[in-house]
C-alpha cells in the first residue's frame, strides 16, 4: 500500500465514520424519546465520541473532507449559539401560552440539550454537505 | 468554476482515484472538482497545473473576462 492509497483509505474510513455517527445520533434520539435502557444511550455516546475523534484526526487528510468538517463544525456552532439565545425565550413563551409555570430551570434545560443539539446539527450538516457537494 | 480536468485526465487514461493519488487528494475531491461542486485550494490548483504541465488558467476558468 503506497502513501496515496493510504490517504484514500483514511478518507473512506472517515466518511463511513460520519455515517455511523449519524446512525448513532438517531439511536440516541430514539432511546431518549422512547425511554430505552441507559446502556443504549451510553453505547450511542461512545460510538459518537469515537466517530467525532476519527473525523477530527483525519480532517486534514483531504481538502474535500476538511470542507465537510468545516461546514459541520460551523453549523454546530451556529446551532448552539441560536439555541442558547432562543431556548429561554421559547420556554418563556410556552409557559406564557399554557398559563402554567412548569418550574423548568432554563440553565438546566440548556445544559441538558446543548450536546444533543450540537451533535445532531454537526452530523446532519456533514451529511448534507456530502449530498450537496459530491 | 469551469475546468478542463476531466478532459485532461481522460487524455491520459487516468481514473479519478489515480489522479487523486498522484496529487494527494481523494477521488471524491477530484469528482467534486470536475463537476464544479468544489473549487480547489491554490496549492492543489498549482499541483494540478504542474502535473498536467499547464498553467492554472489553462485548466480552470472563473468566467471572468481576462482581456
Amino acid at each position: 500500500m503506497n502513501a496515496m492509497e493510504f490517504n484514500q483509505h483514511k478518507v473512506d474510513r472517515s466518511l463511513r465514520a460520519s455515517e455511523i455517527g449519524l446512525v448513532a445520533i438517531l439511536l440516541l434520539v430514539a432511546a431518549s424519546t422512547l425511554g430505552w435502557p441507559l446502556p443504549v444511550s451510553a453505547l450511542a455516546y461512545v460510538v459518537i465520541l469515537v466517530t467525532v475523534m476519527m473525523l477530527f484526526a483525519n480532517r486534514k487528510q483531504d481538502e474535500f473532507l476538511e470542507r465537510h468538517w468545516n461546514t459541520a463544525a460551523t453549523t454546530a456552532f451556529f446551532a448552539i449559539c441560536l439555541w442558547g439565545l432562543l431556548a429561554p425565550f421559547t420556554i418563556g413563551v410556552i409557559d406564557g401560552v399554557t398559563g402554567a409555570e412548569h418550574g423548568r430551570n432554563v440553565a438546566d434545560t440548556l445544559a441538558k440539550s446543548i450536546l444533543p443539539i450540537a451533535l445532531v446539527s454537526f452530523f446532519g450538516a456533514f451529511q448534507f454537505s456530502r449530498l450537496r457537494n459530491g | 468554476m469551469d475546468n478542463r480536468l476531466r478532459v485532461l485526465r481522460a487524455e491520459r487514461g487516468w481514473s479519478q482515484a489515480e489522479l487523486g493519488g498522484r496529487i494527494g487528494v481523494s477521488r471524491q475531491a477530484i469528482n467534486a472538482i470536475e463537476t464544479g461542486k468544489h473549487d480547489p485550494s491554490l496549492p492543489l490548483a498549482f499541483r494540478l497545473a504542474r502535473l498536467f504541465d499547464r498553467t492554472i488558467e489553462e485548466i480552470f476558468n472563473d468566467g471572468a473576462d481576462h482581456a
